[in-house]
């Protein structure tokens, strides 16, 4: 993993927006600086770009672009930001998929906490 | 295309014209007897006599038989121009002058005549423009040959010369003239004879398995006839000085034999219709046997013997089945395959044949279509049980997309919906239990529990949610789904599902086996281990669940297996089970593809 050991930009990519308000306001008391929200896998693409996160949280299953594949194609970027796979789902229903994903890890969304994003990050 | 109706045979026609046409027979057969008795007269052979009125006979039977079985009217008139002309030659070595003068100038126009008859047996059609062009050139060649033979040649008696010897040619001031254009008609003879050959052959090989039969005795006759005009032509052209006296007449007798060939091929091909009839009464003998359902095609195909014959059922509104119930349509006007009513009300089945079958009205698909009825009717009524079944599948299996597209639904909802609710209230009460000092009376024990409980109804929600219709499945594929199965099984197992998508049906299907199967390995087979494979053909996918356990399951026990089953049915497929006590458990599906 080429991010900072302990990055503090966040970029939140989920299509529920209650969920996304939840985990800012969780980054947020935690200290993270949430820089950007975006509720599908295009929209995600472009953010990373513009806003150059630190993080990625990013849901698995989004309306558009599996956030697998998104997560292939935020890697090949310059820089690329650390990615966290989030997920409703547990980690047995993507199989082998979530294994062979280039990034630092997967969190229920339930689970989802700074203590487990930094346990994640090292 | 026409469609005929072959259940009013040639018995609807008036009774007077069929008598008419039997008193043709006496007349002809008499003509036949004194044309060949004309030997007699010239002192031939009892050979030739006998030979010269079979040709008659043969022509005049050919030519009566095809108006009764009603070949096309052209066929009969030339045939009839043949006996005529066969008769005008007979009468050229008359030893009264005029007659042998007319005889003898007329003569020979059976060649061409029988070139024509040929060519255009037995559809009464030349065809092709060449066809016309070579039938044609002949005729008018001969007949100007006749012409001139008039013109340039006079009978001895009509100079007052009744006691000259009968030699013609003597009294003829010049024949270089004569001479030249009997050399160039010979030649337009010889080419034309051999055209002949070539067209018929050609035909031949073109010719569809009902239409050779049918023209086979007439090509084999007229390619020997049209190639032995051609040879001996040329042999006397070339070789006339070697074949004077006996070798001379022995070559030349050979076209007579060849042209009572014909004549015989005629008749015996005008009487194979009849003769096919036998057929008729074999498809009979076999009904009676009784015919599988689904058979009858084979067995009328077989009678008609036209290998390509389909039976179309209607079903109302100019819409037809074939005998496997699948919709069929009439042959276009332009397709060269004729259609046959086999009765005259709308709804009858329809006989789609070679249109060669059709050439002498339809007899013989006529006298099938009857003796057939009573199976057709049968044939027909499977052939709607069998359009309804089709329909009753197709409908099962859109019921099971339905379902299954329903089960994504209500999957899809449920993740969208209350567990992004359950995993939102979950953050929050995190945040909560975080906020929260160690000295608050129990609230942090509190909130720990309801965490807890929210983690187990979230559980319970992800296993309902993966029952209903797995994600992964629709996402990734049957391989990653039926892994994600395995990792969550308690007894190991080996996967062997090669990569690749199939359609929604059949993956949603197969899944559902594996699932059910492993599902019974956990709970009842005691196993160490299970293997689920998944082999892909051109046709099928083959899916197999097998464990070591301790087998003796039976299927009727299991109402889960037992709704697979009409699951994996309701897809197009099979679900089987093998179970011996002691050895284990095997279910295999096999799942129709594309």
């Amino acid at each position: 993993m080429s991010a900072p050991a302990r990055p503090r930009t966040v970029l939140i990519v989920d299509d529920h927006p209650v969920y996304r308000a939840t985990v800012r306001l969780l980054l947020e008391s935690a200290g993270f600086e949430v820089v950007g929200e975006a509720a599908d896998g295009r929209a995600a693409l472009d953010l990373v770009i513009r806003v150059r996160p630190e993080l990625v949280l990013l849901d698995v299953r989004l309306p558009d672009v599996d956030g697998i594949d998104v997560a292939s194609r935020m890697s090949r970027g310059p820089e690329p930001p650390a990615i966290i796979l989030i997920s409703s789902r547990s980690a047995s229903d993507y199989g082998e998929r979530l294994a062979l994903a280039p990034v630092a890890g997967f969190i229920p969304k339930a689970r989802l906490s700074a203590s487990a994003i930094e346990a994640l990050l090292g | 295309m026409t469609t005929r109706t072959a259940d009013r045979p040639i018995r609807s026609e008036p009774l007077a014209v069929r008598r008419s046409w039997r008193l043709l027979w006496p007349v002809g057969l008499l003509l036949g007897a004194l044309a060949g008795l004309q030997g007699l007269q010239e002192n031939r052979s009892v050979l030739y006599v006998i030979g010269e009125v079979l040709v008659g006979w043969s022509l005049v039977a050919a030519a009566l038989i095809a108006l009764e079985r009603r070949l096309p009217i052209r066929i009969v008139l030339v045939i009839g121009a043949i006996f005529g002309a066969w008769i005008v030659s007979s009468f050229a070595h008359s030893p009264y002058p005029s007659v042998e003068y007319v005889a003898s100038s007329l003569q020979g126009f059976h060649d061409p005549l029988l070139g024509f008859l040929l060519l255009a047996y037995p559809t009464g059609r030349l065809g092709s423009p060449v066809a016309r062009l070579v039938v044609g050139t002949w005729l008018v060649a001969h007949a100007s040959m006749v012409g001139a033979r008039f013109a340039l040649e006079r009978p001895l008696d009509w100079y007052g010369c009744l006691d000259c010897p009968g030699v013609i040619d003597a009294y003829i001031a010049d024949r270089t003239l004569l001479d030249q254009l009997g050399t160039g008609y010979e030649s337009a003879r010889v080419v034309a004879a051999s055209l002949v050959v070539a067209i018929l052959l050609l035909r031949f090989g073109r010719a569809s398995p009902p239409a050779r039969r049918r023209m086979a005795p007439v090509v084999v006759a007229g390619v020997a006839l049209a190639a032995g005009i051609a040879v001996i032509e040329v042999a006397f052209g070339v070789w006339g000085s070697l074949l004077q006296g006996d070798v001379g007449s022995l070559v030349a007798s050979a076209l007579p034999v060849l042209r009572i060939l014909v004549a015989v091929s005629i008749l015996v091909a005008v009487l194979r219709a009849r003769l096919a009839r036998a057929s008729v009464a074999d498809l009979a003998i076999e009904l009676q046997r009784g015919v599988p359902i689904g058979g009858l095609r084979d067995v009328l195909a077989r009678a008609l013997g036209d290998p390509t014959a389909q039976i179309l059922f209607s079903t109302g509104h100019g819409a037809y089945v074939d005998v496997d119930g699948r919709p069929a349509t009439l042959p276009p006007a332009t397709s060269a395959r004729a259609a046959t009513r086999l009765g005259s009300d709308e709804r009858a089945p329809v006989l789609v044949h070679d249109p060669a079958l059709s050439l002498d009205g339809g007899d013989l698909v006529a006298a099938v279509g009857s003796v057939a009825r009573l199976a057709l009717d049968n044939e027909r009524l499977s052939a709607e049980v069998r359009a309804q079944l089709d329909e009753v599948r197709a409908s099962r299996a859109r019921i099971l997309e339905a379902g299954d597209a329903e089960r994504r639904r209500v999957e899809r909802d449920l993740h969208d919906g209350a567990q992004q609710r359950l995993v939102a209230l979950a953050l929050r009460l995190h945040m909560a239990r975080d906020a929260t000092s160690s000295d608050d009376g129990g609230v942090t024990e509190l909130l720990d529990k309801a965490s807890a409980e929210l983690e187990g109804a979230l559980g319970e929600l992800r296993e309902l949610a993966r029952g209903i219709h797995p994600a992964l499945l629709t996402e990734a594929g049957l391989g990653p789904a039926v892994g994600a199965l395995a990792e969550r099984a308690p007894v190991p197992v080996a996967i062997h599902v090669p990569s690749g998508r199939y359609d929604r049906m059949t993956e949603a299907t197969a899944y559902f086996v594996i699932a059910e199967a492993l599902t019974n390995v956990a709970r009842h087979a005691f196993a160490t281990r299970v293997s689920v494979s998944a082999i892909r053909t051109d046709q099928e996918l083959v899916v197999v669940v097998h464990d070591d356990g301790i087998g003796g399951a039976n299927r009727e026990l299991g109402t889960g297996l037992r709704g697979l089953a009409d699951r994996v049915a309701a897809a197009g497929g099979t679900l089987g089970m093998e179970s011996p006590t002691g050895r284990g458990t095997t279910v295999r599906a096999c799942l129709p593809l594309g």
